[in-house]
């Protein structure tokens, strides 16, 4: 169940860099998730405020109802434009949609411009989390791929290997007419996209591309500017440790001097709208930061390959996806805590990570195997009787706990 | 002052040793402390999201341990059970109010030494380095400082940052896997602090921990009751 030790020890650093952080200012959780909340409770209507004014400035907006809607979508999209070489930006989203599958299974050519992502295809790995999607990647098990994929004469030098890298992507980015972007927040006051990030690359591509195709989870709503700089400074400190972030871009639509000339939104569903209604509005208020995965001892040892393709992983997947996608694998998700608490106490919009897991496991235990079922039924009958129940718990250590 | 000693299943079953010794301390400082029968408050059960189970747990802790002046338990894990969750098992039941009675006198033993007892009763002795771990579950940190600045002889009585070990929330029996390798990291921390003697006061931890360590180099792990308990390692003064 642990994932390899490369990963693990790539986990640990990302667990050290976080922890070496200043905690958040006290007001920041409850100001940014009042905000949430605010909009989470009317999230229709902020989507259909925002739907109203992002096709006022131009935009074609879309609802995609499940992933394969989306990709199909998607791939409509691109099919109309006619190109068949296509680049993307990093997003989770593309993972919870699988759009490079579909891409690959349409003939057309999906390239990751941030470099981090374009790795993760040309070694084929899962990401690690979701600001630092390639940090378990070796050195040399990415030269040994880059090789390969480049035709280049195999180097362990990081900063010829960057350099190389350089020379394969800035050409493309440069000749960009296409691009599909997952974006950070919509903003429902005036339409507008907003995508953040460190290195520019959701810039460049919303800037030189001049056909976008926006991809957004519906619950990304933000309801005004106010909202939204309190919400990048919020992500910026939880996600990176920084006041704000370096670049931020903002979409408002086809303009005739420059930017697109044609902006499609996808709003994303996927079982969010199931989250709401089983009542976890309040875990939605999640802005995808990946902080409680950092903080986590359970996600430490496992990555965000545990968790599989959701909208989420770690503990904020473990409470969301056995609700937005319930399988026996995401069934199992609300277990794989130790009760720590670690990351309640990193979460920029202050969900309680640690009561919303209990509720989950509360509401799953009609699923428990007959196994499980039995155990707590002996427990029940042997608690009153301490010279059997110690004896029994002695015995089933014996037994069960191969740790 | 009637004490009642809240001894947890995991250290009736595992670490007996650790009972028998919070019952020597108390007897050598001079106080009563009783043990009534008993086994567990509930927590593996309200971990596995079953109210029911959890609940009779409940109402059995508050009949054994009503009417005592303050509970002393070496678990923080525990005490948070009895604390947070309780309250919520019990709300609409009758032992409600005695509930919350129980759950306000409980206290981990570095609280109680501190405040009920008296840090100036105790004169450890250790020579050596000596580490604190820190459970994750509510570790009193100003008591425990407080009892480590009492030691003589010892080299740098660090508390070490808060970790988790992987014990909690039947991690033991769902995944041993990943409660095994959970456990890596801290004893890895452990081993470099090049502490001779690392002290906790969460019973989960150290049963954990020592499972894990078996017979790999690292630090001896005790609870801190142990180490308080031992005449070789503390000398206890009268009271003034």
């Amino acid at each position: 169940m642990p994932a390899d030790r490369p990963t693990r020890q790539a986990l640990y650093r990302l667990g050290q860099l976080v922890e070496r952080r200043s905690p958040l200012p006290p007001e920041l959780p409850p100001a940014a998730g009042q905000a949430r909340r605010r909009v989470l409770a009317e999230l229709e209507t902020y989507l259909n405020g925002f739907a109203t004014q992002a096709q006022a400035q131009g935009m074609r907006v879309w609802w995609a109802e499940d992933y394969q809607q989306a990709d199909r979508l998607v791939i409509e999209r691109i099919r109309e434009t006619g190109c068949t070489e296509v680049l993307r930006n990093h997003s989770p989203l593309f993972d919870e949609i699988a759009l490079d599958r579909a891409a690959a299974g349409n003939g057309i050519k999906l390239i990751p411009i941030h470099p981090g992502d374009h790795y993760l295809q040309l070694t084929g790995a899962s990401p690690l989390h979701p600001i630092w999607p390639s940090a378990h990647l070796g050195l040399r098990h990415l030269a040994t791929a880059m090789a390969k994929a480049w035709k280049v004469p195999p180097s362990f030098d990081p900063d010829l290997l960057a350099g190389t890298a350089r020379l394969r992507l800035r050409p493309l980015l440069l000749a960009v007419k296409v691009a599909v972007v997952g974006v950070h927040f919509a903003v429902a006051a005036d339409g507008s996209l907003v995508c953040l990030d460190n290195d520019g690359h959701n810039a460049h591509l919303m800037a030189l591309a001049e056909h976008l195709i926006c991809l957004i989870g519906i619950e990304q709503v933000v309801a005004d500017m106010a909202d939204l700089e309190l919400l990048i400074r919020a992500f910026s400190l939880a996600a990176w440790g920084q006041d704000q972030a370096h670049y931020v871009g903002v979409i408002a639509g086809p303009r005739m001097a420059d930017g697109p000339r044609c902006v499609d939104v996808i709003l994303l569903d996927n079982g969010r709208r199931r989250a709401l209604a089983a009542g976890l509005s309040v875990a939605l208020a999640c802005i995808g930061c990946g902080a409680c995965h950092a903080a986590c001892p359970v996600y430490r040892q496992v990555g965000a390959m545990a968790y599989g393709r959701h909208a989420r992983s770690g503990p904020i997947g473990a409470v969301l996806n056995p609700v937005m996608w319930p399988t026996r694998r995401t069934q199992d998700q609300p277990y794989l805590s130790s009760g720590c608490r670690a990351c309640a106490a990193v979460c920029p919009v202050g969900i309680d990570l640690p009561d919303l897991l209990a509720r989950q496991r509360r509401d799953l235990a009609a699923r428990a195997s007959w196994a499980e079922r039995l155990g707590f039924w002996l427990w029940q009958r042997l608690l009153p009787y301490p010279r059997l129940f110690i004896p029994a718990l002695r015995l089933a250590r014996r037994l069960l706990w191969r740790a | 002052m009637r004490i009642a000693l809240f001894a947890t299943c995991t250290a009736q079953a595992f670490r007996p040793g650790l009972t028998a010794a919070g019952r020597k301390l108390a007897h050598d400082l001079g106080l009563t402390l009783v043990t009534p029968p008993q086994t567990c408050c509930g927590l593996p059960a309200w971990d596995a999201g079953r109210l029911e189970p959890a609940r009779m747990a409940a109402r059995q802790f508050v009949r054994v341990f009503a009417g005592y002046d303050l509970v002393l338990t070496p678990s923080p894990a525990c005490r948070r059970m009895v604390c947070e969750h309780m309250p919520v098992l019990l709300a609409t039941e009758p032992e409600a109010a005695a509930g919350m009675a129980v759950a306000a006198r409980l206290v981990t033993w570095p609280a109680f030494l501190v405040e009920h007892v008296g840090v100036e009763r105790f004169e450890p002795r250790f020579r050596g380095r000596i580490g604190y771990f820190p459970a994750c579950t509510g570790t009193d940190e100003a008591a425990v400082q407080a009892l480590l600045a009492r030691i003589t002889g010892a080299e740098l009585p660090t508390v070490f940052r808060q970790d988790c070990c992987g014990y909690g929330l039947n991690l033991v029996w769902r995944y041993p896997e990943l409660s095994r390798a959970m456990a890596e990291p801290v004893l890895m921390t452990l081993r470099l602090s090049g502490a001779a003697l690392v002290l906790t006061d969460e019973v989960g931890c150290l049963v954990h921990l020592l499972a894990q360590q078996r017979r790999r180099p690292g630090p001896v792990l005790r609870h801190l009751v142990e180490f308080l308990a031992d005449p070789d390692c503390c000398r206890l003064l009268p009271q003034r």
